[in-house]
């Protein structure tokens, strides 16, 4: 499931954020929960995707102040963000159409020979 | 150890403050970052009815290799931002070199470009950050200082004294490899360095020379000293110091005996700073004239037995007692009552022919008998005197060797300073 998940990860961040402005653990918590705790991003990797999504200008980050005095970052999403999401949700359709239609015709082939 | 731990997590906690410039702000953002993370996961842990120690914890390990994550975050930034300054470089050479160099061919132009573009590389040396004053400058990416905090197995600082601790790594001043070695002082951390950034091996010595070894440490480049944390065993029941007290009677030290305390031990020992490995260890106790009427000695011994060796100085043959049951009690200090060392009563002796006085261990009382009728003892061989309140006289019978050392002229001076002692003793009491 991981492997499956790195393909698709900046897709995930960037829909996710897409919904509000949200920081890393909240993203985590709405991917798992979306997924019917399914998917469940690593640390290690949500990281360093938010902070490449942030210095390709796809997302914004600004700093805010919890009630406890933490500093929390929030990503948002910019408009270049929302164009790749855009794009990226396009390609992953089409992507996902076709393993389907491919993975509907192997079961088929596989049945007709049996 | 109290079971909730309130304390937050700070992932740099000798890291630049919100609010410092270039990476010192970019370092800070990290650790604030990724230590939010950790917080609220460590929340959702004790909602679930963890406690908050427990809960970080947890969070902590689920978390996998904090340290690690924020350093790759931290060099991913600073490739972002060498790359940015590579590309901003190259550009203003580009237009300075097309303005200047117009008409000159492609081929020119391109080299020139090449040559500015190392030039615009050799400039990324790290430069010095503006940092705080508590925080040390970068020597350079390939030397770093390491900052070892000693910790128990729960994470706790480590606060017995006397641990040390060994790094092994090329040093920077010579660029040999050496083993530098450390004193740590309970609350505080050990500097070393700055040393060459790579693979490393930590030892921490407890004080009784247990090691410890993390032969996992990498050195990484870095602007600030890197904060090693070592888990270190706790020292074993002997390295608590177990020390024996001898309760030494006040007046006995009047009396001028000397005891050898011997430490049977098969392992190492300590007296004061200074160890011993393997060996027996000796203490001699001379409480001629002292004023001490308790001593202490012995510690971080694997025996747990042990004895003591009394010698009457005063004597010819040098008399002894011996008491060879100490049975040591680790961690505390086992107090040995005199007169449980040598419950059978003994007494010695000084002064000839005048002032006779006992000292009875049984009652650590020293009694003055008074003056001895004792004719022509240097003739008498078998000599014991014994004081009878009844009749207040005193009665010689058996031997003793102090008679026999007058006797024999061994010590002619001894009755001299016998008496001086005493003299001085009496002043001392006031008499």
């Amino acid at each position: 499931m991981n492997q499956l998940v790195k393909g698709t990860l900046e897709l995930l961040i960037l829909d996710t954020v897409a919904e509000a402005p949200t920081y890393g653990y909240r993203i985590c918590q709405s991917v798992l929960a979306r997924s019917e705790q399914t998917i469940e991003l690593r640390e290690g990797s949500l990281y360093p995707a938010l902070h490449k999504l942030e210095r390709q200008k796809l997302l914004k980050a600004k700093w805010q102040t919890t009630a406890e005095g933490r500093r929390r970052k929030y990503y948002q999403l910019t408009p270049a963000g929302r164009r790749k999401l855009e794009q990226k949700l396009s390609q992953w359709r089409t992507f996902s159409r076709a393993i389907d239609r491919t993975l509907r015709g192997l079961s088929t082939a596989g049945a007709g020979h049996a | 150890m109290p079971e909730d731990d309130a304390t937050p997590i700070d992932l740099a906690p000798d890291g630049p403050k919100p609010g410092e410039p270039s990476e010192a702000h970019l370092r800070r953002d990290i650790a604030d970052e990724l230590t939010d993370h950790l917080e609220l996961s460590a929340k959702a842990k004790q909602i679930g009815g963890a406690s908050q120690k427990l809960s970080k914890e947890h969070a902590i390990k689920a978390f996998g290799n904090p340290d690690a994550l924020a350093w790759r975050l931290y060099f991913d930034a600073m490739k972002g931002n060498i790359m940015r300054q590579n590309i901003q470089a190259g550009a203003v050479t580009v237009i300075a070199l097309v303005v200047v160099l117009l008409g000159i061919s492609i081929f020119y132009t391109m080299r020139a470009n090449h040559e500015a573009l190392l030039e615009g590389l050799a400039g990324l040396q790290p430069q010095p950050v503006d940092a705080p004053a508590n925080l040390a400058s970068p020597v350079s990416m390939e030397w770093r200082r390491v900052v070892i905090k000693l910790v128990d197995s729960e994470g706790q600082p480590i606060e017995t004294e006397d641990y040390r601790c060994t790094i092994s790594g090329y040093l920077l001043q010579n660029e040999q490899e050496t083993h530098l070695s450390e004193d740590y002082t309970p609350g505080e951390a050990i500097t070393i360095g700055p040393i060459r950034v790579g693979k490393h091996e930590v030892k921490v010595y407890s004080p009784n020379r247990m090691a410890s070894t993390r032969s996992d440490i990498t050195v990484m480049p870095g602007p600030y000293d890197q904060v090693i944390r070592v888990a270190c065993p706790k020292p074993d029941k002997f390295s608590q110091y177990p020390q024996v007290m001898l309760n030494i009677p006040e007046d006995l030290a009047l009396v001028g005996l000397s005891a050898r305390v011997k430490l049977d031990q098969s392992g190492y020992g300590r007296y004061g700073k200074n160890y011993w490995a393997n060996q027996d260890l000796y203490y001699l106790i001379d409480m001629d004239g002292r004023e001490q009427p308790r001593l202490v000695f012995g510690g971080g011994c694997d025996s747990s037995d042990g004895s003591i060796t009394l010698t009457d100085p005063k004597t010819s043959k040098r008399e002894q007692w011996e008491y060879d049951r100490i049975n040591f009690k680790p961690d505390e200090t086992t107090v040995i009552p005199f007169v449980s060392c040598f419950p059978e009563q003994f007494v010695l002796y000084w002064d000839v022919g005048g002032l006779l006085s006992h000292f009875e261990s049984a009652g650590h009382r020293l009694t003055t008998l008074g003056h001895a009728a004792l004719n022509d003892p240097l003739n008498d061989s078998s000599i014991t005197a014994q004081y009878d309140p009844a009749t207040n006289t005193i009665r010689i019978e058996g031997s003793n060797g102090f008679w026999e050392a007058v006797r024999d002229g061994i010590d002619p001076d001894i009755m001299t300073q016998i008496r001086a002692r005493h003299e001085k003793a009496k002043v001392a009491r006031g008499e």
